[in-house]
């Protein structure tokens, strides 16, 4: 039955708001905006994108004091969704039919993360369906029983299962995190055990990362339920297994696959969480972390960049290309790794996304640590010094592509990372 | 909480209870929807614009890229 399907709207909150802005004293005020598509099955995931004119369906967003649903539906209007007075609302999708289905949900992505329930549920809060549990106690206290319920319902999709990526997981976990989906397709190895998670022991070497973290983690959080990919994050398993999380966090060993996660957020409009760290054999320069938090309209890419962005886009050239470069790549380029930087990167990369969630970080965020020549901790936040207010960053070429287009933007990603400007653009006018 | 909303939403269901049965649309109340329209209007007056053409200056790499 058609009624079967599961509608989520995704809507960044900065392009919300200044959408809402707009018609805030214009009753019967219609805006309208493109709409990417994500189908997973019988899940859709309506993605409200800011400006691209080839759009195949747009989100009819509607000023209203006279919520009647629709009998009829447009089918280039693929979501109707009429704002009322006093929070009221109601959601249509046209799917197949000009009969209208059921919004069902709309994840507003941003400070809070929230997701608001049209259903059945009616004027439920989905953040509070979660008991406070006895052994979180501490944690609920200091986040706010409302936000913690939030953070731990998020889907998190994490790309890199290594030294920063197990603490990462491990911190999520330890929060009450139901649902990680770890990407990696590296095998354990005997230099991994000195900063990995401890749990990991010499009789898991040999085995792929993701299954022996999943293999340790379920041990100690068997509530939780955790995805494997073993494969690279450009793995078409990878794309359909991330695309199903609400948030992503990179935690790579190189810049391949930090822009393809990076592609991945923008394509899905998925918050990434990258975060770095580096003792570099170049004496000038000195250890630190970096930790970026890009909400939709930005990406690592605009913010901070990649220092080797033109290997990564020729080791994402082909899936051949990438396993060779693995294969072959200098792996002393680094002086080395202590656990101690990794669990600085790492909890700082956490006390970012329960701020976020918090609704205490409002935009996308960089923040650079770095130890001087006397050891002492230096820190900066790139961003405040510039200013971030645009939506979309034009001058990016993933932001201003690929945000929101979800599947029907992956074929747009090869012309993204590996062409000039003007094929890009032909390949926009003509897809 | 629904309050008159449920008339509007049941007056709209009625032309629609023939669809064998499947799922309607159907109002809802979000307080965050609330929350965010009020301080909407609360800031319509005090926007703070950023002037056109101004572009943000080049992005300095990061250093850092290990796990």
């Amino acid at each position: 039955m058609q009624g079967i399907r599961h509608h989520r709207l995704i809507f960044p909150l900065d392009l919300l708001r200044r959408t809402l802005t707009r018609a805030i004293d214009s009753v019967d005020h219609a805006a309208e905006l493109p709409l990417g598509l994500a189908e997973s099955g019988k899940d859709h995931e309506w993605l409200v994108a800011p400006d691209w004119h080839d759009a195949p369906r747009r989100l009819r967003l509607v000023r209203t004091d006279h919520l009647i649903a629709p009998t009829r539906m447009m089918q280039r209007t693929g979501v109707l969704w009429m704002v009322g007075r006093h929070g009221a609302t109601l959601g249509a999708v046209a799917m197949g039919s000009d009969e209208p289905e059921p919004l069902h949900e709309i994840r507003f992505v941003g400070p809070g993360m929230h997701l608001a329930r049209l259903d059945q549920s009616g004027n439920l809060s989905a953040d509070a369906d979660l008991p406070a549990a006895g052994a979180l106690s501490r944690t609920v206290s200091a986040l706010g029983a409302s936000a913690w319920a939030r953070l731990v319902n998020l889907r998190f999709g994490l790309i890199g299962a290594s030294r920063n990526g197990s603490m990462i997981l491990r911190s999520l976990l330890q929060l009450g995190v139901r649902e990680v989906t770890l990407v990696d397709s590296a095998k354990l190895e005997m230099h991994h055990l000195g900063e990995m998670d401890d749990a990991l022991t010499a009789g898991h070497l040999g085995q792929h990362k993701v299954d022996a973290l999943a293999s340790v983690m379920a041990q100690r959080y068997p509530e939780a339920r955790l995805n494997t990919v073993a494969e690279s994050v450009t793995h078409v398993r990878a794309l359909e297994a991330l695309r199903k999380c609400d948030f992503l966090i990179s935690a790579c060993d190189h810049d391949s696959a930090r822009l393809a996660g990076s592609c991945l957020a923008a394509l899905y409009s998925k918050p990434l969480l990258d975060v770095a760290t580096g003792i570099p054999r170049d004496e000038a320069q000195q250890p630190g972390v970096s930790v970026r938090l890009c909400l939709p309209g930005s990406c690592l890419l605009c913010m901070g960049g990649l220092p080797r962005a033109q290997e990564a886009r020729n080791v994402l050239r082909s899936a051949a290309i990438e396993v060779e470069f693995r294969q072959s790549r200098d792996w002393h380029e680094r002086a080395g790794s202590l656990a101690s930087l990794n669990r600085i990167a790492t909890g700082l990369a956490c006390r970012m996304i329960e701020d976020l969630v918090a609704e205490r970080v409002a935009r996308s965020t960089w923040l650079q640590l770095q130890f001087d020549g006397s050891g002492h901790v230096q820190t900066d936040y790139p961003l405040e010094r510039r200013g971030s207010e645009s939506v979309v960053n034009s001058n990016c070429p993933i932001c201003s592509a690929l945000l929101g287009r979800g599947d029907e933007g992956v074929p747009l990603v090869p012309a993204i990372l590996h062409r000039g400007g003007s094929e890009i653009d032909q390949a926009l006018t003509t897809s | 909480m629904t309050g008159n909303l449920t008339v509007a939403s049941s007056r709209a269901n009625k032309s629609l209870d023939a669809r064998d049965g499947r799922p309607l649309p159907t109002v809802a109340v979000l307080p965050l929807l609330d929350r965010l329209l009020e301080s909407i209007e609360q800031e319509t007056h005090q926007i703070r614009r950023v002037p056109a053409g101004e572009r943000r200056p080049a992005a300095q790499p990061t250093p850092y890229a290990f796990d």
